[in-house]
């Protein structure tokens, strides 16, 4: 067998796959992204408060209207975002979303008017 | 401009005209940003110090963050987005690929600008005139070494010489 040349890997140049982006202006950088209102509400919200109550939470999200989902299930997405159960934080609701997406009253609370509903 | 109300411009950017009312405190990089969704212009400081929002106006490298939108009326604004023309990439953006000129690529925009700006001015600059042109850009991650050749090898190309990759003997600490 003789020996050829050997093919040089190290040190060699290769082109970076980041790069046609990165020189074009269309990298995406943190300051790029612009989030719908409800999502930037609610990053704003649990920076300034890792750990919301389910009434920090609607006052947090109070200037943002949404037409078709309702409330309650954004409510619980930011409470299960900031890393607690929403069940246990809305323990002191009058109503909570059930699994099945009804509406029941809390353990404790007879059915009554229901506060902060989307519809 | 209005007394204190909104201004009407007219402004050509990247080859395109623009008529867009602006705000009299509106920066010509929140107009770039925000209005015209170029967010290939960066801002760094927000404070002239940094180099990512450099655009050229009228052919002039310029710190957009300095600047207010209603000062551009009637000139021509060129960012990173117009570099390349009909898809073709301008030598200074081959060559900061080529040459490994950028990591994270946030200061890249502002740094191809003032080369580019640079370049109109000057076909062959030396090494010390390229390191006085971008004194005014900040890199954090990659470094100048790298930037300096690829606006070296930009120069040439330019120029319509061979294109070294290399400078040799270019180890100057």
């Amino acid at each position: 067998m003789t020996a050829a040349t050997p093919t040089r890997f190290i040190g060699t140049r290769a082109p970076r796959k980041e790069d046609p982006k990165l020189i074009r202006g269309r990298g995406v950088f943190t300051d790029d992204v612009s989030l719908p209102g409800m999502v930037m509400a609610a990053v704003g919200l649990l920076s300034e408060n890792p750990k919301p109550t389910e009434r920090e939470v609607r006052e947090g999200l109070e200037g943002n209207l949404c037409r078709c989902t309702g409330y309650h299930n954004i409510v619980r997405a930011v409470i299960a975002a900031s890393g607690q159960d929403p069940d246990e934080v809305q323990g002191a609701a009058i109503h909570r979303v059930t699994d099945a997406g009804g509406v029941e009253a809390a353990a404790g609370f007879s059915s009554g008017d229901s506060a902060g509903g989307g519809e | 401009m209005g007394r204190c109300g909104v201004a009407k411009i007219n402004v050509t950017v990247n080859r395109t005209e623009h008529e867009l009312e602006v705000e009299p405190q509106l920066l010509l990089v929140e107009l770039l940003r925000e209005q015209l969704r170029l967010t290939g212009t960066h801002v760094g400081c927000d404070t002239s110090q940094c180099g990512a929002c450099t655009v050229l106006i009228d052919g002039s490298a310029v710190k957009s963050c300095t600047v207010l939108a209603g000062q551009v009326d009637g000139a021509e604004v060129v960012t990173v987005e117009g570099l390349a023309n009909d898809g073709e990439l301008h030598p200074v953006q081959r060559a900061f690929s080529a040459e490994h000129a950028l990591q994270c690529g946030f200061c890249t925009p502002g740094l191809m600008i003032t080369a580019v700006d640079l370049l109109g001015r000057n076909s062959a600059p030396t090494d010390a005139e390229i390191r006085h042109a971008i004194e005014g850009n900040l890199c954090r991650c990659t470094g100048y070494h790298n930037i300096v050749n690829a606006i070296r090898s930009a120069a040439t190309e330019m120029r319509g010489q061979a294109t070294p990759m290399k400078a040799p003997a270019e180890v100057k600490r």
